[in-house]
């Protein structure tokens, strides 16, 4: 594969100097990967109009392997995948935002992120109201926000977002449950506190 | 709630969601005895965890509506704020953009004129050497070029963080077709206007460039009625074509190219000439005259319309404009109201009577698929269209019989490659009879498998394709077999890219792969690593192929000196001849026991290293049903035991054998 020979140097040293310490690296890396997840995004879709459903993780994935040299050091892979996922949610969150912006005045509209898989019943997510349920969550617990960020923005398995954050995947798997069973309550207004001010027919 | 308690509230629903719906309840009243409240949490989340469904279960990548935004946002999170400046000059506003970056409206902003300019700038992000490259040729093109029709270049540079920029003279003015649309062009002139187009075409190609990406979006009309030709973006200087045609095929995403307007040659990747352009006019001068594509319905997905590129003959512009509603053009004569049912249906009969003969002749002839079938020159093209403006008999016609033998000939390409053979043998026996029989007949089995290639080529059978290039590359063999592994690896890449996500185009993309890659040194561990990432998906990890690629990664690796990747690598293939149980996988065996044994020695583990190495050493031994006696057990051992073994061995074993200890060596 040819590869983005100038980016990939510069990703690849951008993730060493992350490794060591220097944060502001960040900084310079979130560009590149939005360039690359936008190109790979725009060639998926060009490619599988149709006939083809998004490969979910393949564009992290495909992101990665163009972009950083794979002789980097392992944990390289970690610090890009984490990047890469903290770059989608920004991106979606934009976007939401800003067609939210759009419609006000339009009873409180919500953006969804509809599912357009036939197969599937998937339901859409609010994707303003999932970001704020996640700072919730993160000023809770910090490292199973970063859990749903990896897996859902990122598209990381559950081994993945392990190597990532360098620990089991069973406790990922008992970070994500909870993490999700938290987030859903949040979403769907079922929080204790909100349930608190009214009767709640369900006897809780 | 403080991260304390969220701490203990998720111990506890950890600890619930461990035990089946029954021992929930007791459980709860146990570890929440005297904490009403930590229960009623652990309730809520658990009520919260079952009716959740699949929320989150798939990632957001997943959803269509991401792939859209990432698509449009991109585009706003690019843009430059109107009044940047870049050099002198200010920008205003954006008027273009693509996949490589934006066209904007400027002024020069020291120029007491005021006058106005387009910029071209290079996204951020995309300025990468391939980019930067093509945007140096396009700026060395355009410089010279002068031409009252074509877009002059007025200045370039680059901006303070190094993104280079061009100035070009800004046309104020719409796109061709609109423009006729607009102005309910007669016939008549819709074709003064087209050679006019035509003029600035033949005078680049006078220059020795050709366009290659003509169509009505980048012939922009004046309020004047002048055209100007606007992005020589992806032209090429005919002479470098082999060249940049490579780059391009290795990177089909740099490949920009309007399918609508590509002819036969550009969809099939093969080289490009000056008919490339004129087939581009061809296809510009049908929807000037019908309003429509040549291929029609076709055209409804690109696999489709790639293959009616190449495959279909165009319907006669005449029969377009009479069987669609909306093809109405006025004809040359007066200018018609076509609100009118009546006069609508005049004005369509009317025109099929102007198109038909001479301009049907006229557009198919530039529309031809062999690019030696249509006009010599676009001088010729525009010539016929004038000849056809002042009643002269045109070249169409003329050559239409030699057109249809062609074509005859086309569809019995089979019988005639077979005479070509013939031919090419008789040549060859002349051109070789100084030289030995053993040359000349690798020399004609060369021939014989370069014709397969063509043949197999013409008849777009994928598969049949591969085996052709690896047969041709087997006969050829180094080091002009790696020529044609690449053609077959950029053929893989073109067939993968019109079919994503056929488990064939992966197979035959990797196959490929790991030939250029074994010839290859340099781009070896990408192309080994793509092998490997295209038969994963595959669940193709047992394969013969994947044991291939793994063998040469590790090699690579190994090269490299990063001898953990490589022994991870040489393990993994060690594992997959292991388990396979034919004679191929008692040789795969052989190799990857030696591989791992000798990167082993280097790492210093001489034990681990002599116990592969002897077990490659016995599996060799049996394959080349000789024996050595008393061999020292350790790795210097073995490896002297081996070079003994490969005197005693066939041809083939003993090259083999002899290559691996020679590369395993410490260099």
């Amino acid at each position: 594969m040819a590869g983005h020979t100038g980016d990939q140097g510069e990703v690849t040293r951008l993730l060493g100097d992350l490794g060591r310490g220097d944060k502001d690296a960040v900084n310079q890396l979130l560009p590149l990967v939005y360039d690359e997840l936008h190109r790979l995004a725009r060639s998926y879709f060009r490619r599988e109009r149709g006939e083809h459903t998004l490969q979910p993780t393949a564009l992290v994935h495909e992101a990665y392997i163009r972009l950083v040299d794979q002789r980097a050091p392992l944990e390289s892979r970690g610090h890009f995948l984490a990047v890469a996922a903290t770059q989608m949610r920004r991106i979606l969150l934009d976007y939401a935002r800003k067609h939210h912006a759009a419609r006000r005045g339009g009873a409180g509209q919500k953006v969804l992120l509809e599912d357009t898989m036939a197969i599937s019943q998937q339901k859409p997510v609010d994707i303003i109201a999932l970001d704020a349920a996640l700072l919730k969550l993160a000023s809770l617990d910090g490292d199973q926000s970063q859990v749903v960020e990896l897996r859902f923005f990122g598209g990381l398995s559950v081994e993945e977002t392990a190597e990532v954050m360098g620990n089991s995947p069973a406790t990922v798997k008992r970070a994500w449950s909870s993490a999700r069973a938290f987030l859903h309550r949040e979403i769907t207004g079922g929080s204790l506190d909100a349930r608190a001010m009214g009767a709640d027919p369900s006897g809780f | 709630m403080t991260p304390e308690r969220w701490a203990q509230i998720r111990q506890v629903f950890d600890g619930a969601l461990e035990r089946s719906e029954v021992d929930r309840a007791a459980y709860l009243r146990v570890v929440c005895a005297r904490d009403d409240d930590l229960r009623r949490e652990v309730e809520s989340l658990l009520s919260s965890h079952d009716s959740a469904g699949d929320f989150l279960d798939k990632p957001a990548a997943s959803f269509a509506s991401t792939t859209q935004t990432l698509i449009s946002s991109g585009i706003d999170l690019q843009e430059y704020p109107p009044g940047h400046r870049v050099g002198p000059y200010e920008l205003q506003k954006c008027i273009g953009r693509g996949g490589m970056g934006s066209v904007w409206l400027a002024t020069r902003s020291d120029n007491e004129f005021k006058k106005q300019v387009a910029i071209k700038l290079v996204k951020r992000g995309m300025d990468t050497q391939e980019i930067l490259r093509r945007f140096r040729l396009e700026r060395q093109l355009l410089a010279g070029l002068t031409h009252p029709n074509i877009a002059a270049l007025i200045d370039g540079g680059s901006t303070p963080d190094g993104l280079p920029y061009l100035v070009m003279e800004y046309v104020d003015g719409i796109r061709i077709d609109r423009y006729c649309e607009q102005h309910k062009s007669t016939i008549t002139e819709r074709l003064k206007l087209f050679r006019d187009v035509c003029a600035a075409v033949q005078y680049a190609h006078g220059n020795l460039v050709v366009h290659r990406d003509l169509k009505a979006g980048n012939i922009l009309v004046t309020a004047d009625g002048i055209p100007k030709l606007l992005d020589f973006g992806i032209a090429k200087l005919i002479r470098n074509e082999f060249d940049t045609l490579a780059a391009a095929e290795t990177r089909p995403e740099l490949r920009p190219m309007t399918l609508d307007y590509a002819s036969p040659e550009q969809v099939r990747g093969e080289p490009i000439t000056t008919a490339t352009d004129i087939y581009s006019l061809g296809v510009l001068l049908y929807k000037l005259l019908t309003g429509k594509s040549p291929y029609g319905l076709a055209a409804r997905s690109d696999s489709a319309l790639r293959k009616a590129i190449c495959e279909q003959e165009p319907l006669k512009p005449s029969a377009v404009v009479l069987t669609d509603e909306k093809a109405v053009i006025p004809d040359a004569t007066q200018k018609i109201d076509l609100t009118h049912e009546e006069t609508r249906d005049k004005a369509r009969r009317r025109l099929k009577k102007k198109l038909a003969g001479d301009l049907d002749m006229i557009v198919l002839m530039a529309l031809r698929k062999e690019p030696l079938r249509r006009y010599a020159s676009v001088e010729q093209f525009s010539g016929d269209i004038r000849r056809y403006l002042e009643g002269r008999p045109v070249i169409a016609r003329s050559d239409t019989f030699g057109y249809r033998s062609a074509r005859f000939l086309r569809r019995n390409a089979v019988a005639v490659i077979a005479a070509t053979v013939a031919t090419l043998t008789l040549l060859g026996a002349t051109i070789l009879e100084q030289q030995s029989a053993a040359r000349a007949s690798q020399r004609d089995a060369i021939a014989e498998a370069r014709l397969k290639v063509i043949e197999a080529e013409s008849l777009h059978q994928q598969g049949d394709l591969m085996d052709a290039y690896f047969h041709l590359a087997e006969s050829q063999g180094p080091p002009a077999a790696l020529e044609t592994y690449r053609s077959a690896l950029a053929s893989a890449r073109e067939f993968d890219r019109t079919h994503a996500g056929l488990p064939a185009a992966s197979r035959f993309l990797a196959r490929a792969a790991i030939q250029v890659g074994n010839l290859a040194p340099e781009e070896a561990l990408d192309l080994f690593t793509e092998a490997c990432s295209r038969l994963d998906p595959l669940g193709e990890t047992e394969t013969a192929d994947y044991f291939a690629a793994l063998e040469g990664l590790g090699r690579t690796q190994f090269r490299r000196r990063d001898l953990l990747a490589s022994l991870a690598s040489f393990s993994r293939a060690l594992q997959i001849a292991e388990r396979q149980s034919s004679g191929g996988g008692k040789l795969d065996q052989a190799s990857a026991n030696l591989w791992v044994g000798a990167v082993l020695a280097h790492n210093g583990e001489n034990e681990a290293a002599a116990a592969k190495l002897r077990k490659a050493f016995e599996l060799y031994s049996d394959l080349a049903g000789a024996h050595i006696n008393s061999v020292e057990d350790s790795p210097a051992g073995y490896r002297k035991a081996l070079a003994d073994l490969a005197a005693q061995a066939s041809p083939d074993l003993r090259q083999a054998i002899e290559t691996q200890l020679r590369e395993s060596a410490t260099s």
